[in-house]
C-alpha cells in the first residue's frame, strides 16, 4: 500500500462519515417531523447539536486534510478546477454546518424540550432540516467534482 | 463524462449513503439508548428498520449494480481480479447481514423495548454490537475498493486484517462491558 493509497481510503472514509451520515440525519430529520411527536423532535435536535460537532466536524476537518495530502502526493495541480472548487465547496459547507446549523438545531432541540412544540418552533426545525438538506446537496456536488474530476 | 465516470459517480455515493448513514444510524441508536427512554429507543429502533429497509437496503443493491457495470464496462477490470473476488464476498456477507438479521431484528428490539420486555436491554446491545461489526466489513470493502490489493500484496492484507482485528476486539470489548453495567449498576 502506498501513503497516496492511505490518504485516499482515509479521505473517503471521513468523506462517507460526513456526508452519508448528513444524509441519513435528513431521514431521521424526516421521521421525527412526520412523527409529530414534539418529543421526538427535540431528541433529533439535540443529537444532531451533539453529533455536528463531536463527529461531523472532526470528518469534514479529515477530509480536508487528507484532500491536502492527496494533493501533494499525487502531484496533482491546486489549479485544476475540481480541486480549487472543491476546497471553496468545502469551506462554505463547513462554515454553514458548523458556525450555525448544528449550533442552532441545538438550541432548537433544547428549546422544543423545554417549552414543548409551537408553530414558531416547528417552522424553525423544517427551516434548518431544509438548510441540511441543501448542504447535503452541494456535498454530493462536490462528490461529483472529485470522482468525475472536470476539466482533467 | 464518460459513461464509466458516471457510473463510478453512482457507485461512490450509494456507498456513501450506506456506509455513512450505517455509522449515523449506530450513532442515533447508542444516544437514544443513553437516554434511558423505552419510547425513544422504540421510536428509533423502528426509524431504523425503516431507513434500513427503504435506504440502505436500495443504496446496497444500487452500489453493488453500478459496481457490475464498472467491471464490465472497463478494460482495465476483470471479475477475476483478486480485489473484486474479496469485494463481492464481503458485499455478500454484508447484504445478507443486513438483509436477514440487523433489518428485521432492529424492529423486533423496537417492539420488545416498547413492551418494557427485559430482553430488551442484552438484544439492543446485541444488535449494537453485530451492527458495528458490519460497519468494520463495510470500511474493509472501501479499503479493498481504494487500495485495490492482489492475493500477492501481502502487506496491504496485513494492515487490513490488523485494523479489522482491532476494531471488532474493540467492540466486542464495549459489548461486554455493556452487558455487565446494568448488573453492576443494580447490585450497588
Amino acid at each position: 500500500m502506498t501513503s497516496y493509497e492511505l490518504w485516499l481510503f482515509l479521505h473517503i472514509s471521513a468523506a462517507m462519515v460526513w456526508i452519508g451520515g448528513g444524509a441519513v440525519a435528513q431521514i431521521f430529520g424526516l421521521l421525527a417531523q412526520r412523527s409529530g411527536d414534539p418529543a421526538q423532535s427535540a431528541a433529533f435536535g439535540r443529537s444532531m447539536g451533539f453529533i455536528g460537532p463531536k463527529v461531523f466536524a472532526p470528518a469534514s476537518i479529515a477530509v480536508l486534510i487528507t484532500g491536502v495530502l492527496l494533493t501533494e502526493d499525487g502531484n496533482w495541480e491546486w489549479s485544476e478546477t475540481f480541486i480549487w472548487l472543491g476546497i471553496v465547496l468545502w469551506a462554505a459547507v463547513s462554515f454553514v454546518a458548523f458556525a450555525f446549523l448544528t449550533r442552532a438545531m441545538g438550541r432548537v432541540g433544547a428549546r422544543l424540550a423545554a417549552e414543548g412544540p409551537s408553530p414558531e418552533l416547528g417552522a424553525e426545525v423544517r427551516k434548518l432540516v431544509l438548510l441540511g438538506r441543501v448542504l447535503v446537496l452541494v456535498l454530493f456536488v462536490v462528490v461529483f467534482l472529485m470522482v468525475v474530476k472536470p476539466g482533467t | 463524462m464518460t459513461w464509466y465516470s458516471f457510473l463510478l459517480f453512482a457507485h461512490v455515493s450509494m456507498a456513501i449513503v450506506w456506509i455513512g448513514g450505517g455509522l449515523m444510524m449506530q450513532l442515533f441508536a447508542v444516544r437514544a439508548a443513553m437516554l434511558g427512554d423505552p419510547a425513544r429507543v422504540a421510536a428509533v429502533g423502528e426509524d431504523i428498520e425503516f431507513i434500513a429497509l427503504r435506504t440502505f437496503l436500495p443504496a446496497s443493491l444500487l452500489a453493488f449494480l453500478t459496481g457490475v457495470l464498472m467491471v464490465l464496462d472497463a478494460d482495465f477490470y476483470g471479475f477475476g481480479d483478486d480485489w473484486i473476488v474479496i469485494a463481492l464476498v464481503l458485499y455478500a456477507t454484508t447484504f445478507l447481514a443486513g438483509l436477514l438479521f440487523l433489518g428485521p431484528e432492529s424492529g423486533r428490539v423496537g417492539k420488545l423495548t416498547e413492551a418494557g420486555s427485559p430482553e430488551a436491554g442484552p438484544r439492543t446491545q446485541r444488535l449494537i454490537m453485530m451492527s458495528r461489526l458490519d460497519l468494520v466489513l463495510l470500511f474493509l470493502i472501501v479499503y479493498d475498493m481504494t487500495v485495490k490489493p492482489d492475493f500477492g500484496d501481502a502487506g496491504s492484507y496485513v494492515w487490513a486484517v490488523v485494523g479489522a482485528v482491532v476494531a471488532a476486539a474493540l467492540i466486542f470489548w464495549r459489548y461486554r462491558v455493556a452487558l455487565v453495567r446494568p448488573a453492576a449498576a443494580a447490585a450497588t
